[in-house]
């Protein structure tokens, strides 16, 4: 069957459809769509409103009982005083230095190796997949010092190499996902690419990677993400104060004087911190159904 | 569907064996430089008592032997981890889907939704932990009852114990993952994009049904997503660790997961060969199910490019 | 089998033992950030907290360059949350620092000998034991050693709600106040219709359920550490003491009824807090709707109550030792003390400054800081061994159903026993 006259006949079945059964299902169903995710949207959005009422809140409102919604005065200074503890900004800069690389790292690395594992056979390949999804299934807490312990012989205590260069090697869960991604695209344009004289490394460059950009958007909000709120890899990795990250500010002021935490200014911090991330992934939703156009390779 | 039953290595030629190193050769070599030598490192202390300060001692089996013996925690620990995977997985899976299917249509305002449900998926930190113990908080039994009960309450339903009780422990340590499920997104709305619109207009003139639309075009062309989205979820769920943190029971040993006890362990108990052994144990497990899966998604897994 | 324990010991030994047993290796490249020219030694000195703790390290650095301007004293503030593992990881690899803060966790740390013997810089400068509260040194004292100093103490004390008492025509508490006194106005001050409890600090937590069972003659574990006392008559009456709180007189609130951060103290909703000092600052800044005030818990067979503390100690590691020493003899020496006791809460170890106007009277007459120093001076010091962590566990598992569930006493600490003995068992052992 050729794909126009699927088409064809496609819109000839929809203007059918349009005139036998009446407009009124289908204003219903959007409505009924957009109620059900206003409704849920509401759920979700109740503790956030809850989080900023109180990062405005003194610290007597926040855990008084009932509840208090509307702070009785509002602590505008709760965020004032965060930027005033520590050096906020030179420690988002820290974190950024570090999370840039990271992105750059991941996303060069994991491209090319689920290339090479969903497009090229071997007999070792099934066993080298398995082992890298293994990296994923010993939890950190038990690698952390031995790992620690390696990075002091190679003498990247307190640098920022610890934190950055294992990402250009490739994260297992990236490498998984492209796979599952690649091996969804046909096989057929890989070979038409080939036809017109594409190396494999072209292939990689001009028609995977492109396709490829949904997921690779994915896997930057995700490295963004991991790198930003990363707390025990600085902890452990860095001495001196000037280079300090952000998470490591935030968790500073979980306590407060003699162990009583000031709630009103870590929410407020807590808050500051989410906004990076909440414009990275609105900027990247965008892509997300920029899903791969097949048009005419499709399989009849 | 394509089922290949057996590969025939020796068509493979030389260049493509060879091509198949060198593109995933980045990933070799950071396992061999930064990954082979703490993976390994723990096997090896799992065989051995290392309270981390003082050099570790070689006692054989012995750390697998007590971990046997441990009704309190371990076994018990074992069946709460069980358990989150159990129910945990399927749920988060299927919402996550439901969810983004809501999420996928382009219509106007879809923008706004996709960040608020995203949302929750990085809203982290002590914040949540504040959070959850507000909204879940049963009421000391005079009506100062919690958000959700308290929500609960206006249809007329009594809100259970949650954390307070034996029974909803569990499911609340559950409900708290649940809430993050919008990010998953990130993985369902790129692969729902991948079906071809084309498919569906298809599938329409054969009179299908929307169901019949989903489970026909739409479901086989995402399994690979939902293979992915499977696997990890039972990776995740065994190492289930925050969750139980930010909203253990009443008794801890109600939702105590593997790895709250593996935690306990190497860093409140100085066993770290204890905690090893137990990550090994974890590691089996999730090895074993994720082979499993590996082996029986080549029945329900549909590459495009196979 | 051999071969591949052979391969196991080679690979985890390459990446373990070799930095673990080069801890002088190690402590030449950290220490010596110093280098940039000047001839001033570099002590690295780390600590937990926010930004009050920073403040107060850095006011006591101050002085200290005044007197010292040969030290240059490096201040690493971790966050509290991390700080265990940070210090964990360093101390694995041979610390990276000269002088280190640290609590429950000192005596696994003194126990593996990774820690410098104060006592021979104690003897040389004229640093005595006896001005500082016993309680304190006994803490940070292993095998009749002090291997730190305390910076900071604290214990278990009560705050009351005055208008409750008031309100109820009860007279308030006073140092000879006994638990029967205490029962009997959490029984008055209780008020179901206004969600009002007499009590708050009925829990599972070690210094919760310590301070009833060691006051009524009870105990965890005998003075020497190696049998379990929490089945003796005089501390199943604490326990049953407790229980009674919650279940026969409704007076105090299941503790997993108040969520973690839900505060119904401050809330004016709890007659009578049994809790750790810290509230007090808590209360000067948020409690505006009630009067309040500080007194010692009751009395039983004895008075006492649990201590809190936190000390600095120099690892073992370190290359700058005597400079180490010199700042840990600044920083709980009267200097450093005296800032401590200006900000009016926790109680300054040297016994000098705790008893005198600059500590009492920080607040003028409005909190009674002196109810805090009666409590520290009588105070006793938890049964830290190397099991602390395993123990405050099992303690957990097996008490929690007496609050929560109204469980039976004696059967829960007849299943709790054997567990708790096996770890004092192993601990004696480890030795």
């Amino acid at each position: 069957m050729s794909q126009t006259n699927t088409e064809a006949i496609s819109q000839v079945q929809i203007n059918q459809k349009a005139s036998t059964r009446s407009k009124l299902p289908k204003i219903i169903l959007r409505s009924l769509r957009y109620l059900v995710l206003t409704l849920i949207a509401a759920a979700l959005l109740l503790p956030l409103v809850w989080t900023i009422s109180a990062s405005l809140k003194p610290s007597s409102d926040i855990f008084s009982v009932p509840i208090k919604w509307i702070p009785s005065e509002f602590k505008w200074d709760n965020y004032s005083r965060v930027l005033s503890i520590f050096p906020m900004f030179q420690y988002s800069a820290n974190t950024l230095i570090i999370t840039i690389s990271a992105i750059i790292g991941q996303v060069l690395s994991s491209v090319c190796v689920a290339y090479g594992f969903a497009r090229f056979r071997h007999p070792l390949a099934n066993v080298i997949f398995l082992l890298v999804l293994a990296t994923m299934m010993i939890p950190g807490q038990v690698t952390m010092i031995p790992q620690f312990l390696m990075y002091k012989e190679f003498g990247w205590v307190d640098t920022y190499l610890p934190l950055i260069v294992p990402n250009f090697f490739a994260a297992a869960i990236n490498i998984f996902l492209l796979r599952q991604f690649i091996m969804g695209i046909p096989k057929e344009l890989d070979e038409s690419a080939k036809m017109d004289g594409c190396s494999s490394f072209g292939i990689l460059t001009r028609i995977i990677a492109p396709m490829c950009k949904p997921i690779i958007i994915t896997i930057m909000i995700w490295t963004f993400n991991a790198n930003w709120n990363d707390f025990m890899g600085p902890l452990i990795y860095l001495n001196d104060p000037e280079k300090f990250t952000l998470q490591l500010g935030i968790y500073s002021l979980n306590a407060g004087q003699q162990g009583i935490t000031d709630y009103g200014m870590m929410f407020a911090a807590t808050l500051l911190a989410l906004i990076p991330t909440l414009l990275l992934f609105a900027v990247g939703q965008k892509y997300f159904m920029s899903g791969i156009k097949l048009g005419g390779a499709l399989k009849g | 569907m394509v089922a290949k039953t057996k590969q025939n290595f020796s068509s493979i030629s030389k260049h493509e064996k060879r091509n198949f190193w060198i593109y995933i050769s980045p990933w070799i070599i950071g396992f061999l430089a930064f990954t082979a030598i703490p993976f390994f490192s723990s096997l090896g202390l799992s065989f051995m008592q290392w309270d981390i300060i003082t050099p570790p001692k070689w006692v054989g089996f012995d750390n697998y032997k007590e971990l046997m013996d441990d009704k309190i925690y371990f076994w018990n620990a074992l069946r709460n981890t069980i358990f989150y995977a159990l129910v945990g997985v399927p749920l988060s899976v299927t919402l996550g889907l439901l969810l983004s299917i809501l999420l996928s249509k382009e219509i106007k305002g879809i923008n706004v939704f996709r960040i608020i449900f995203y949302l929750p998926a990085v809203f982290g930190g002590v914040a949540v932990l504040m959070l959850w113990s507000y909204l879940l908080y049963p009421g000391t039994g005079n009506g100062d009852a919690g958000l959700i009960n308290a929500v609960l309450g206006w249809f007329g339903i009594e809100g259970p114990g949650w954390s307070q009780s034996e029974f909803w422990a569990k499911p609340a340590v559950i409900l708290v993952g649940l809430w993050g499920v919008g990010g998953s997104m990130m993985i369902w709305l790129p692969a729902l994009a991948g079906v071809p619109k084309e498919l569906h207009e298809a599938a329409e003139i054969d009179g299908a049904s929307r169901w019949r639309k989903f489970w026909s075009v739409t479901f086989p062309l995402i399994t690979p997503a939902i293979f992915f989205q499977v696997t990890m979820g039972i990776i995740g769920s065994f190492q289930i660790f925050m969750e139980p943190k930010i909203m253990p029971g009443n008794q801890k040993a109600w939702t105590d997961s593997l790895m709250v006890n593996l935690f306990d362990n190497a860093f409140t108990f100085y066993k770290m060969g204890y905690a090893s052994a137990i990550a090994w144990v974890l590691f089996i497990m999730i090895m074993v199910l994720t082979v499993i899966n590996l082996v029986v998604s080549k029945r329900w897994v549909y590459y495009e490019s196979n | 089998m051999k071969s591949l324990k052979k391969i196991l010991t080679a690979v985890t030994l390459s990446a373990t033992l070799l930095a673990a047993g080069c801890s002088s290796d190690s402590a030449k490249t950290s220490g010596s950030s110093g280098s940039d020219g000047d001839k001033k030694e570099t002590v690295s000195f780390t600590y937990w907290g926010g930004d009050f703790d920073k403040k107060r390290m850095e006011a006591i650095r101050t002085e200290f360059n005044k007197e010292n301007p040969d030290i240059n004293v490096k201040l690493i503030q971790i966050p509290s949350d991390g700080y265990d593992q940070k210090l964990l990881t360093s101390m694995a690899g041979g610390s990276s620092y000269d002088v280190v803060q640290l609590a429950e966790a000192f005596n696994t740390y003194a126990g593996k000998g990774t820690l410098e013997d104060l006592t021979p810089y104690m003897e040389k400068d004229g640093v005595s034991k006896d001005d500082y509260f016993s309680a304190g040194m006994e803490a940070y004292s292993y095998d009749g050693k002090v291997m730190a100093m305390p910076m900071r103490l604290g214990a278990m004390i009560m705050l009351y709600n005055k208008d409750l008492f008031d309100k109820n025509g009860i007279p308030y508490p006073t140092d000879q106040w006994t638990w029967e006194d205490f029962h009997n106005a959490a029984l008055k001050i209780t008020n179901k219709q206004d969600g009002v409890f007499g009590v708050q600090g009925v829990g599972t937590w070690w210094a919760n359920y310590m301070a009833y069972v060691e006051s009524f003659g009870g105990s965890l574990m005998t003075k020497d550490h190696t049998k379990f006392n929490l089945d003796s008559p005089e501390s199943i009456k604490g326990l049953k003491f407790m229980q009674d709180l919650i279940y026969k007189d409704k007076a105090a609130p299941l503790a997993s009824d108040i969520p973690k951060g839900v505060d119904l103290w401050t809330s004016g909703k709890i007659g009578m807090l049994v809790d750790g000092p810290w509230h007090i600052l808590s209360a000067i800044a948020n409690i505006k709707d009630f009067n309040w005030e500080v007194a010692p818990i009751p009395t039983g067979e004895k008075f006492t109550t649990p201590l809190f503390s936190n000390a600095f100690a120099i690892p073992k590691g370190s290359e700058h030792k005597d400079a180490a020493w010199k700042v840990v003899k600044f920083w709980t020496g009267e200097v450093g003390q005296t800032i401590l006791a200006k900000e009016g809460g926790e109680v300054p170890p040297l016994k000098s400054v705790a008893n005198s106007d600059v500590y009492l009277k920080v607040h003028g007459d409005a909190v009674n800081l002196q109810a805090l120093v009666t409590s520290v001076d009588g105070a006793f010091v938890p049964p830290i061994t190397s099991k602390w962590g395993e123990i405050n566990k099992l303690a957990d598992t097996y008490l929690a159903p007496i609050f929560s569930e109204n469980a039976d006493v004696e059967k829960q600490l007849k299943d709790m026993k054997p567990q708790v003995e096996k770890m004092l068992t192993e601990a004696q052992e480890a030795k």
